[in-house]
Parts: structure tokens; C-alpha cells; sequence
């Protein structure tokens, strides 16, 4: 800290202000202590402040434990998944059009598993995504497919739905905090249809909307990528037992996924999702 | 201090499940979850805060150097990311008026004995309530002092502020949540 030097009563206050945290908390130098001492013999309202933050520093300290709040479990899993998914990322390349991410250094799988045990989920995903990359990549659809459904999996299971969740305006709401608009098609009891989370997806550095709703007891996705990556006929992949839909339109890449089969009905949610979400 | 690149990073940099860096960076997960609910007070917010800071900081992780602190690091990643969130929302977190908080520090209360305040402080949801209630600067900076107990340099590393405007913060900071204790208890008598 300066050196004490004289100065009007206010002044020494406003001066001691820094002083008196390192003070209340024995960490101020020896100099500090005892002008803070001097000080104080004279002034009751600087007593009082150390009093006061002394106090104060003892009650937070005291309850600490109890004011943390512990991370949910999903939120660990889903931030160790990144430990080794970075490498899934879509790569810029990708999103625009050009080749996707070349195959990444995978950790050793014996004492991946090992340490991996406890998040089972993220585990099974993360073992999945390796017998994947090992295959290689060579098409940005199978890509996408891959990596939707990886998040898809990760966030569907983890995240409780929300009822009653308005479409426009978690759109709304998207759009301030993102700034570009996306629209959310509402829940439909025809399309037996209900909306339940719309999440910004970090594959792509949060450059992701993920909308979660439940169908026909089922989860379902649909991502939207800001670029324009696909043509605007629907193409189809299948990814770890689920199924992928995926167009762009405008200068947007949608994406459906679900682990319901391929049939009429899957034909018919998408259109309705086709119908609502531009 | 001698700074050196990790070890064999891979292409993108993430260090793997298997590394000891992402052990380590892991076991600070419920510290920033709890910080990053003060920063933000929204659980979905706090959830994507952190889940942004791994993912920066296993991108990123060739960039960290051994023998520092693995744990400020992580928290200045979780700053900064706060920062360019409320920066996009439009709000600045470290934008104090100076002389709204004077009056509210001035606007003391009544004065409370240390017993009575400690007796009232047990109930967590009502410290908690007082903390929240603090301007983010002051808030964050009692916060990173009295909770992760890092130190004024840390804490003015990860903030971007000079020492000196920290230990102020702090002082202020401890002198504000004593007052809102004193405001609460004095209302519930």
C-alpha cells in the first residue's frame, strides 16, 4: 500500500477504503496496520467500517458451503464431453460448404473408459463419436447427422422439459441474446407436438439453436445453423439408431432429429416443422 | 516464471479425458456453476457460462501454463465470457455509478450487534438474498474474496481492473452486505 501521508479527515477515509479490506483480512503490511491504527483512534466511522466488513467477511466465510450452489449433474457431464468434443465441432468449413474437420487424435479407449465410468451417458457418446471418426467422415451430411444426434442424445436426455413454453417468445428472447432470428414452431396437438426447451447448441460455439420438444413419446430435435450448407431438398441420414432430416432454406440449415422410425408420420412432423419454422 | 506449452496437444488443442488437466479443470466445475450463478442469477444462464468457459478452456488448454493457477485461469476464461454475454445484451457488469452506491452505503440502516447480525445470517437464503441484491462489482469481488478465496491479484487478472480498485470493491462490497443484513433484520423484527 502508499505510504501514509496527512490529509483532511474525508480524504485519509476515501485513502484507507482499499486498505481496509487487506486490513480485515491480516493481510495489510505492517506500515498499512498501524496507520490504519492512527487513524482510527480518531475516526469512530472507519472503526465502524472494519467492524462492519469484519463482520461481514466472518458471515460469508461461515456460510459458505451453504451458499454454493453445486452443479447439476448434467451440467458436469455435458462439460466433460467437451474435454474430448472440441474435435466435433463443425468446422467453419463445414458450415459453408467446403470439407469437414479432418479425424481427430482420440484419447487411449482402455483408460478412457475407466475414467469415463461415472458419466455413463456422456461416456457412451463420447466411445460412440470415436468408432465414428474412425470410420472417417468424408460427407457433411453424415457429419451433421453425427454431430446433431450427439447433442440431440446429450441435451433431450438431461434437460427436464418446461410446459407451457411460449414459441415466440423464446424466439424473441433468441433473437435479442443472439442476434439473429430464428422461429419456433409451436406445439401441435394434431402433430402430437410439444415444444419443451429451446437451447443454444455448443457445437458449433453456440452458433447453434436446438429446439427440444417431445413427439409421439419420443424426443425430438430440430437445429438450426445460421449459413446455408445444404440444398433445399430434404436429405436423410441415420446416426446411432436415429433418424436425421435435414434442408436448408434461405440462408438457414435445419435439422430434425429422432430416434422414431422413418415413416409417414416422420414425413408429416417435418413438414409441419417445414411449415412453421421460417 | 518460466512458461512452457503443454506436452503434445492434440490438432485442436483439447487435452482429452485422459489428461490431468482436464481432471483438474473438472474438479472446479461446482465453483464455477456457483459463481456463475452470482454473475448471472439465472441457473440456464449459469449452465451455458460455464459450459462456454470448458469449452474455451479445453480448446485453448496448449495455452495454459503449467505451474499457474489452473483454477484463476479458469475463472478469468469465465470473466471474460461474462463480459462479451452482457456485452451482447447490452449491459456493462462492471458500470458502477460510483455515487448511487455511496448513498446506499450511507443510507445505513440500524445497527445491529455482531450476534445479532451473525444469529440473523445463519438462514443461507437470506445471505444469499443480500449478495444478489449487491451491484455486480461489488457482489463479484466479495465473491471471488470471501467465498473462492483467491487473492487481490488474481481477482484483479481475472476482472480487469487494478488491485487497488478490487480491495476498494471489496471494502465496499462487505460494508454494503452488512448493511442489507442489518436492513433485513431490522425488517423482520
Amino acid at each position: 500500500m502508499s505510504a501514509p501521508r496527512a490529509g483532511d479527515g474525508v480524504n485519509e477515509c476515501r485513502d484507507l477504503e482499499p486498505v481496509l479490506a487487506a486490513y480485515v483480512d491480516g493481510e495489510a503490511t505492517a506500515a498499512d496496520c498501524e496507520r490504519v491504527r492512527q487513524h482510527t483512534e480518531a475516526c469512530g466511522t472507519c472503526r465502524e467500517q472494519i467492524a462492519s466488513q469484519r463482520l461481514a467477511r466472518e458471515v460469508v466465510r461461515a456460510r459458505r458451503e451453504g451458499l454454493r450452489a453445486p452443479a447439476p449433474a448434467t451440467l458436469k457431464a455435458q462439460c466433460a464431453a467437451h474435454a474430448v468434443r472440441p474435435s466435433l465441432s463443425v468446422a467453419p468449413g463445414l458450415v459453408s460448404g467446403a470439407a469437414g474437420p479432418a479425424a481427430p487424435a482420440l484419447p487411449r479407449p482402455a483408460s478412457f473408459v475407466r475414467r469415463w465410468a461415472p458419466l455413463s451417458l456422456a461416456a457412451t457418446i463420447v466411445l460412440a463419436v470415436a468408432t465414428v471418426f474412425g470410420l472417417g467422415l468424408n460427407d457433411k451430411v453424415q457429419a451433421l447427422a453425427f454431430q446433431t444426434t450427439v447433442d440431440h442424445v446429450t441435451c433431450s436426455r438431461f434437460k427436464a422439459g418446461s410446459a407451457n413454453l411460449d414459441p415466440a417468445a423464446a424466439a424473441e428472447q433468441w433473437n435479442t441474446r443472439f442476434g439473429w432470428a430464428i422461429s419456433v414452431p409451436a406445439s401441435s396437438l394434431a402433430a402430437d407436438l410439444e415444444l419443451q426447451a429451446v437451447r443454444r447448441c455448443l457445437v458449433t460455439d453456440g452458433s447453434v439453436a436446438h429446439m427440444i420438444y417431445s413427439w409421439m413419446g419420443e424426443s425430438l430435435s430440430v437445429f438450426v445453423l445460421p449459413k446455408r450448407t445444404l440444398g433445399d431438398a430434404t436429405r436423410f441420414a441415420r446416426r446411432f439408431r436415429h433418424n436425421t432430416v435435414m434442408w436448408s432454406r434461405n440462408d438457414r440449415t435445419y435439422i430434425v432429429v429422432t430416434p422414431r422410425p422413418r415413416d409417414p408420420s416422420l414425413d408429416k412432423v417435418v413438414a409441419y416443422v417445414q411449415a412453421h419454422a421460417y | 516464471m518460466v512458461f512452457r506449452r503443454r506436452s503434445a496437444p492434440g490438432a485442436t488443442g483439447a487435452p482429452g479425458a485422459d489428461d490431468p488437466f482436464t481432471t483438474e479443470a473438472l474438479s472446479y466445475v461446482d465453483s464455477l456453476y456457483g459463481t456463475a450463478m452470482r454473475l448471472t442469477r439465472r441457473p440456464a444462464d449459469a449452465e451455458d457460462l460455464v459450459q462456454d468457459t470448458y469449452l474455451k478452456a479445453f480448446r485453448a488448454a496448449n495455452q495454459f501454463q503449467r505451474g499457474t493457477n489452473l483454477k484463476a485461469w479458469l475463472f478469468t476464461i469465465l470473466h471474460n465470457t461474462f463480459r462479451n454475454m452482457r456485452r451482447h445484451d447490452g449491459r456493462n457488469p462492471v458500470d458502477v455509478d460510483s455515487e448511487t452506491v455511496e448513498q446506499a452505503v450511507d443510507a445505513a440502516g440500524a445497527q445491529q450487534t455482531p450476534e445479532q447480525l451473525l444469529t440473523r445470517a445463519t438462514i443461507d437464503a437470506d445471505l444469499q438474498a443480500a449478495l444478489d441484491a449487491l451491484p455486480d462489482a461489488f457482489r463479484q469481488a466479495v465473491w471471488l474474496r470471501d467465498v473462492e478465496e483467491f487473492t487481490y491479484a488474481e481477482i484483479a487478472a481475472m476482472v480487469g481492473v487494478p488491485i487497488g480498485t478490487v480491495m476498494s470493491r471489496i471494502s465496499r462490497g462487505r460494508r454494503m452486505l452488512f448493511e442489507r443484513l442489518s436492513r433485513m433484520k431490522a425488517g423482520a423484527a
